[in-house]
C-alpha cells in the first residue's frame, strides 16, 4: 500500500496539492486520470522522491519515505515515462541491464532475465543489441517497459506510457500490458488522460482536477453514479464511435 | 582502465622529461631580441661547447629588462649587455638619471652581478642621415641640426623614452624638432625611402655600411659609451670559475668592424647565426665548435620547435583538463558556485594573451614554466564552459530516469551524464586546443621556444621564409589536433 497523507506541494509559489490524501491499494491497478496540469504526474514524481512535499508524507508499507530509504524504494519501483527515457548512448540491452549490473548480478542471471522480459513484452531479442535511435517508437516503449521491470519491482509507475505512440501500436500495447499486469500481480499506478485506457487497464480509477480528488471507484461506479457534473462532462468527452 | 594507465604514463613521461633536463645543469646563455645580442649569445655558447662545457643558448628572450630580471632570478646564467644601458637604464635609481661616478663593477657588485672584461667594441647610439642628403645640407655634426628645424626625425620607440635617449639628447643640443617613434628596422627603410631625414643608429648596425649612411659626430659628447660585455651573477661565477676562464678568451677579441661584419653576414647576407658564430670562432680563436652548427638545418630546427610546441600545448592542456573538467561538473551541480567559477574563468579569458604571458614573468621568470601556466589559464574557460553546458543540457526526462532507476550520484555522473555531455565537452576541448596552439607561439617572447621562435626571428630579420617556418607548422598542428578531436567526436554517443 502506498499512502499520501496530508500532502502539500507547490511549484513556483503556486500550490498544486493541498492536504492531499490517497491510499493506493496493493496488488491492483490504480489509474490516476484527469486533464493535463491536474497534478497526476506530480504524484508519481513525489513517490520516487524526484521532488519532495512541502508538508505531509508519502508512506510505502506504512513507513514514510525518507532519504535513507530512497534507493531501496527506487530499486523496488519500476518507472516508465511517455518518452521512455532510454539513454541514447547505451544499447537497448545495456539500458535494461544497467541497474542490475550496478547491483552485481551475475551475467548469466542478467541474460536469463533479458530473455524472459523480451518474451514478456514481445520484443524480438535481436533488437536488444540496437541503439535506441535504431528502434521504432513502439519498440522503444517495450524496451523501456523491460527496464522498468528488470529488478522485478513491487510497484510499477506508468506515466502516460503510450500517449506518444500511433493509435494502432498503442492499442496493441494496451492489450499486451493488460495481459502482462494480469500475470504479474503487481501494484500498478497508471497516469493517463485517456479514460478508455484507464477503464481498460485499471481496477480502480481516481479522477483528479486541480490537485483534488473528484471521485474514485471502478469505471462502472463512475458511469452509474457520477459524483458531479464535472465527472459527467469528463465521461462524455470520450467520444463514442459513430454508427 | 587502459585509459587511466595511459594518462598515468603521460604524466610520468612529462615529469621524467622535466627531471632528466635537471641533471648536471648546462650553462644557460641568454640574448636580447636583436641581431647583435643573439650573435654574441651564440658566440659565447659555441665557445663553451667547443671547450667541453655543456651550454645552451636561449635566444632573443626580450628587451633589456627581461634579460636583467632573468639573470637575477637565475633563469639564465650569462648574457651580453652594454655599459651605457647598465648605468643609465638598469642600475639608474631614478633620482639621478646620469648615474654616479662610481665604477660600473662596484655598482654591479651592489646587486650581486659581475661583468667580464668587455668584448672590445662599443655599440653606441648616434644619429645618422643618408650620405647625399647630409652632404647637400652640409651636416656633419649633431649640432648642425639646430639650424635645420624642419628636418623629420624618427627614432626607435625605446630610444624615444629612455633617459639616455631622445629627451636627454634634445635637451643637450636644444633641438627644436619633434621626433616620431617607430620600429628600429622600419626606421632604416623610412630613411632610405626619404620619408625621414634623421634617425637614431646603433653604431655597429650592418645597415650603416649597407646603405652608406653618414653617422653624425656627437660634438657635444652627449652619448655615453656602450661597451659590450658578458654579465653573470657573482655567486654563480664563484661556483663555475672554469666557465669564466673560458669566456675571458673573448675579451678584447671583437672590434667594432668585426661585429659590424658579423651583423651584416647574418642580417643582410642571411647566413644563420650558428654559421656566422662558428666561422668567427674558427678564424679568430682557432676553435672548432661544430657541435652547434648542425642545429641550423631546417629539419632538425623544425623537430626542436615542434617538440617544444607540443610540450607547451600538451602539458598546459592536460593540466587544464584535470582542473576544468571537475570544476565544470561542480559548476553544473551547484549553479550558484557555477556562476562564480564561470565568471572568474571568463575574467581570465579577457586578459590579452600577450599580457597574460608577461604577467607570469615576475612570478615565474622566463622560459617554459610561465608559458605553460599562462596557456593553462587560457585553456580553462572553453573546457569549463562546455562541461557545464553539456551537463546542464541533459533533458530532465533522462536525468530523472537515471535517478528513478536508483543509480548513485557517481554512477549517474560517469555512466550517464558525462557520456551524454561528451560531445559538448569535446567541442570545448577542441576550441581550447586551437586557441592554445595559436597562443603558444607567443611563448617564444618569454623564452619558451616553440613555433613562435622562427616567427619572431623572421620578423626581426625581415625574413618571410623564416616566419613561414613557424607559421605553417603551427597552422598544420592546429588542423591536425582539430582533425583528431573531430574523429574522436564521431566515436562518441550522439547527444
Amino acid at each position: 500500500m502506498i499512502q499520501f497523507r496530508s500532502v502539500d506541494f507547490g511549484f513556483a509559489g503556486q500550490p498544486l496539492l493541498t492536504d492531499f490524501n490517497l491510499d493506493i491499494v496493493a496488488g491492483r491497478t490504480t489509474a490516476l486520470i484527469g486533464s493535463s496540469g491536474s497534478g497526476k504526474s506530480t504524484l508519481l514524481r513525489l513517490m520516487l522522491g524526484l521532488i519532495w512535499p512541502d508538508a505531509g508524507e508519502i508512506c510505502f508499507e506504512k513507513t514514510p519515505l525518507s532519504a535513507d530509504r530512497l534507493v531501496d524504494i527506487r530499486h523496488r519501483t519500476g518507472y516508465l515515462t511517455q518518452g521512455g527515457g532510454l539513454f541514447p548512448h547505451l544499447t537497448a540491452a545495456d539500458n535494461v541491464a544497467l541497474m542490475a549490473r550496478r547491483l552485481d548480478w551475475n551475467p548469466s542471471k542478467i541474460e536469463a532475465r533479458l530473455a524472459t522480459l523480451a518474451q514478456m513484452t514481445q520484443l524480438e531479442p535481436a533488437l536488444l543489441t540496437r541503439m535506441p535511435s535504431q528502434l521504432s517508437g513502439g519498440q522503444r516503449q517495450r524496451v523501456a517497459l523491460m527496464r522498468a521491470l528488470m529488478l522485478d519491482p513491487d510497484w510499477l509507475l506508468l506515466d502516460e506510457p503510450f500517449s506518444a505512440l500511433d493509435p494502432l501500436i498503442r492499442h496493441q500495447l494496451q492489450d499486451e500490458l493488460k495481459t502482462l499486469i494480469g500475470s504479474l500481480n503487481k501494484t500498478v499506478v497508471l497516469v493517463t488522460h485517456d479514460l478508455a485506457e484507464a477503464a481498460w487497464l485499471a481496477d480502480h480509477l481516481v479522477l483528479i482536477s486541480q490537485g483534488e480528488i473528484i471521485q474514485q471507484g471502478t469505471f462502472a461506479e463512475f458511469r452509474q453514479q457520477p459524483a458531479s457534473p464535472f465527472v459527467e462532462q469528463f465521461l462524455a468527452a470520450t467520444r463514442a464511435l459513430p454508427g | 582502465m587502459i585509459r587511466w594507465i595511459a594518462i598515468g604514463l603521460m604524466i610520468a613521461g612529462f615529469f621524467g622529461a622535466a627531471s632528466a633536463a635537471e641533471g648536471p645543469r648546462p650553462v644557460v646563455v641568454g640574448s636580447k631580441n636583436f641581431t647583435e645580442s643573439v650573435l654574441l649569445g651564440e658566440l659565447t655558447t659555441q665557445l663553451l661547447i667547443a671547450q667541453g662545457i655543456a651550454a645552451e643558448h636561449r635566444r632573443a628572450l626580450g628587451g633589456s629588462r627581461i634579460l636583467w630580471n632573468a639573470l637575477a632570478r637565475g633563469d639564465i646564467d650569462i648574457y651580453p649587455e652594454y655599459s651605457g644601458t647598465l648605468r643609465f637604464e638598469l642600475l639608474a635609481d631614478g633620482s639621478d638619471s646620469n648615474g654616479t661616478d662610481k665604477p660600473l663593477q662596484s655598482l654591479l657588485a651592489e646587486v650581486g652581478v659581475a661583468a667580464l672584461p668587455p668584448f672590445g667594441f662599443a655599440n653606441n647610439y648616434a644619429l645618422g642621415m643618408v650620405e647625399q642628403r647630409a652632404q647637400a645640407l652640409g651636416i656633419t655634426d649633431t649640432s648642425h641640426l639646430l639650424e635645420r628645424g624642419n628636418l623629420k626625425i624618427g627614432v626607435s620607440n625605446e630610444f624615444l623614452h629612455r633617459a639616455d635617449g631622445w629627451p636627454g639628447l634634445k635637451a643637450a643640443y636644444q633641438l627644436p624638432h619633434a621626433a616620431t617613434g617607430l620600429d628600429h628596422d622600419l626606421a632604416y627603410r623610412g630613411l632610405v625611402a626619404g620619408s625621414l631625414d634623421v634617425i637614431d643608429l646603433y653604431t655597429t648596425d650592418a645597415e650603416i655600411d649597407y646603405y652608406g649612411l653618414r653617422v653624425l659626430v656627437d660634438d657635444r659628447g652627449y652619448f655615453p659609451d656602450y661597451q659590450a660585455m658578458l654579465l653573470h651573477r657573482v655567486e654563480w661565477g664563484e661556483r663555475r670559475p672554469e666557465v669564466l676562464a673560458v669566456l675571458t678568451q673573448l675579451s678584447g677579441q671583437i672590434e667594432a668592424t668585426d661585429i659590424s661584419r658579423l651583423n651584416r653576414l647574418h642580417k643582410i647576407d642571411r647566413q644563420s647565426v650558428e654559421q656566422v658564430a662558428s666561422d668567427f670562432l674558427e678564424t679568430r680563436l682557432k676553435q672548432s665548435p661544430g657541435a652547434n652548427k648542425g642545429s641550423s638545418s631546417l629539419a632538425s630546427g623544425l623537430l626542436t620547435t615542434t617538440y617544444q610546441q607540443l610540450f607547451l600545448v600538451g602539458v598546459s592542456m592536460l593540466a587544464a583538463l584535470l582542473l576544468a573538467l571537475p570544476l565544470g561538473v561542480l559548476a553544473a551541480k551547484k549553479p550558484v558556485m557555477g556562476r562564480f567559477i564561470l565568471g572568474l574563468a571568463g575574467a581570465i579569458q579577457t586578459v590579452p594573451s600577450l599580457a597574460l604571458l608577461v604577467f607570469m614573468i615576475p612570478l615565474l621568470g622566463i622560459g617554459t614554466l610561465p608559458a605553460i601556466v599562462a596557456l593553462f589559464f587560457y585553456s580553462l574557460l572553453p573546457i569549463l564552459r562546455n562541461t557545464e553546458a553539456g551537463l546542464s543540457g541533459i533533458s530532465r526526462e533522462l536525468q530523472e530516469a537515471a535517478v528513478a532507476l536508483g543509480l548513485s550520484a557517481s554512477a549517474r555522473l560517469w555512466q550517464i551524464e558525462l557520456p551524454l555531455a561528451s560531445r559538448t565537452i569535446l567541442a570545448g576541448i577542441k576550441t581550447a586546443a586551437v586557441i592554445n596552439i595559436g597562443t603558444a607561439t607567443l611563448g617564444a617572447l618569454i623564452g619558451a621556444g616553440g613555433y613562435g621562435q622562427p616567427i619572431l626571428a623572421g620578423i626581426r630579420l625581415d625574413n618571410t621564409g623564416l616566419i613561414l617556418q613557424g607559421a605553417i607548422p603551427a597552422v598544420l598542428m592546429a588542423f591536425a589536433v582539430q582533425g583528431l578531436l573531430s574523429w574522436l567526436e564521431t566515436r562518441l554517443p550522439a547527444a
